[in-house]
């Protein structure tokens, strides 16, 4: 494994996007209609995206194996279970909290605080029923009562571990490092404590290989992990991207949510903890949504409307501005096309983007496949041989204070952060336990650069106040929350459930 | 218009190792790293 994934070489082009709206961007669709052009025009390319969670699929996003004629494929498998990681990783997680409640139940040598538990159990479905629970009730043979809850399994800590791994010793180190909570004198407690990492790794055993599969063009497309971007770093496993590095001379990867949040951490997060250096960036950017950002209604997003997109179009500067000011990385706009969209639109968001020195290229990867994105794959392979200056938007060395304040001054263009008395204690317990020199993962809602969901667009002058900081020690990061954070969906009021279906001879439907 | 799933269940099988790299890293490919989805996609 070691000499597949130690020895990338080439090029790394991310693809991210403006700030999301229920409009939708067409991130995947993009990356994966990127790699069919990049192949059809006679470069070695791999995809490297993240596997679909059950809770979207059946819940309103639905899944993610793109759409159109930009897709990867067999997609229903992809959408459904695929090769069970999410259930070993699932698996993994709920192994480590029985051993939890069972020490506890055996005595409790390690004097775990019951109400300092911060490691909860997860499935992967979408079920508010289970945000928070009392397990253990029923008497004395039934184990101690204690507050507990669950996530999606895709927002456990074991799946930000197992994206970040190089190595099953690399998985066992980093598994035996996650802490589950504190003792009653607020001292952390390990997995490792519980001597749980080599059963966690074992079951995980065929997890960390990533999954084959292919586009409709027929690139290679590896899909493996897939942690939020939120409470986690969002984007795919770090042995999928080298291996694809390895094997391909072009390697396409996305990363979760808008660039403040997903591309942000690929850059000051992935990159950081794997070595690796981006060639490129795509930012996807759709005039619906755009439109949306300058104060278009939901319901009037395929009328032609040249003042709402104008002023919605700074969300996507700022974005563009952040990836190649302050990361260094030459980055290209992608405009995925809407039947809805009108000439008059599409020209104006072209010139708006070429008076502030960013090319914009139309994209119509859904409708045509990669034949319908060749010019961006052209412009792509034009800037993966430009000088990319790399670098991250903070210092490693900063406080564990500095590093969301650099981050909201820097990438959201906000004042800086407040923290809540709370936090502030936290912070201080950080460092106390030495997690000081871990970056920073800022947990904030994706529908702005603020942490106000409704300050759509450009939004200035606001300060992010951080509420919560959590150790993911096991990942290695710190988690910094800023308001109420959603570990475990639900389901809305008509789910895609509802259509999804099966006939007789096994072929499914209503997936989407 | 198909739909997604429709256009997906229509595609046909692609030979993956024809385009995921050179001969030799083939086998190391299947043995080693990738749990290839053969029941669909692939001509092994």
């Amino acid at each position: 494994m070691k000499s597949f994934i130690g020895k990338p070489k080439g090029k790394l082009i991310l693809v991210t996007a403006i700030t999301p709206t229920p409009a939708g961007e067409g991130k995947t669709t993009t990356t994966i209609g990127l790699a069919d052009a990049l192949s059809l025009t006679g470069r070695k390319t791999i995809v490297a995206i993240r596997e679909p969670s059950l809770g979207p699929v059946f819940g309103i996003k639905g899944g993610a194996a793109g759409g159109g004629y930009s897709q990867v494929i067999p997609m229903e498998d992809i959408n459904l279970h695929f090769t069970g990681d999410i259930h070993a990783i699932g698996a993994a997680n709920n192994l480590l909290a029985a051993m939890i409640d069972n020490h506890i139940y055996q005595g409790n040598s390690l004097r775990i605080d019951p109400r300092r538990i911060t490691w909860r159990r997860c499935m992967d479905m979408n079920d508010r029923q289970l945000r928070n629970i009392i397990s253990g009730l029923g008497g004395a043979t039934n184990g101690m009562p204690r507050e507990d809850g669950f996530d999606i399994t895709v927002a456990s800590e074991v799946m930000a571990v197992l994206c970040l791994s190089e190595s099953i010793s690399d998985l066992k180190s980093r598994l035996s490092r996650i802490v589950i909570g504190y003792t009653y004198d607020g001292t952390p407690v390990t997995a490792g404590d519980l001597h749980a990492e080599g059963a966690m790794a074992a079951l995980l055993r065929d997890a960390i290989k990533p999954n084959l599969v292919s586009t409709l063009g027929g690139t290679p497309a590896l899909i493996h992990g897939g942690p939020f971007a939120n409470i986690a770093h969002g984007c795919n496993s770090v042995i999928a991207t080298k291996l694809a590095l390895h094997f391909a001379d072009y390697t396409v990867t996305e990363a979760g949510f808008g660039a403040d949040l997903g591309a942000e951490k690929f850059f000051d997060i992935k990159c950081r903890a794997a070595s690796l250096t981006p060639s490129a960036a795509v930012v996807v950017a759709t005039v619906r949504a755009l439109k949306m950002h300058g104060g278009a209604p939901k319901t009037s997003l395929s009328d032609e409307n040249l003042s709402a997109l104008s002023a919605g179009i700074p969300n996507l500067l700022r974005h563009v501005s952040n990836i190649r000011d302050v990361f260094g990385v030459p980055v290209v706009v992608a405009i995925n096309r809407f039947p809805t969209d009108t000439q008059a639109e599409l020209s104006l968001l072209r010139s708006t983007c070429a008076e502030a020195g960013v090319d914009a290229v139309i994209s119509e990867v859904w409708e045509k496949g990669g034949e319908g994105g060749i010019e961006l794959a052209e412009r792509v392979a034009e800037l993966c041989e430009t000088k990319s200056n790399f670098r991250f938007a903070y210092s490693i060395d900063l406080s564990i204070a500095e590093k969301p304040n650099t981050i909201v001054k820097r990438i959201y263009r906000g004042v800086g952060v407040e923290f809540t008395p709370a936090a502030k204690k936290q912070l201080d317990k950080i460092e106390a336990d030495g997690f000081g020199k871990l970056p920073v993962c800022v947990a904030k809602t994706q529908y702005s650069f603020s942490d106000d969901a409704q300050k759509l667009g450009a939004p200035e002058g606001f300060t992010v106040t951080v509420k919560n900081l959590r150790v993911s020690a096991g990942a290695g990061f710190i988690v910094a929350l800023t308001g109420d954070i959603m570990t475990m969906p639900g389901l809305p009021k008509s789910p895609a459930a509802e259509y999804i279906d099966i006939d007789a001879n096994g072929t499914i439907s209503g997936l989407f | 218009m198909k739909s997604d799933i429709e256009i997906a269940q229509s595609a046909k099988p692609v030979d993956i190792y024809s385009v995921a790299g050179k001969p030799e890293y083939q086998k190391n490919i299947l043995n080693l790293m990738v749990k290839a989805r053969q029941r669909l996609t692939f001509q092994l």
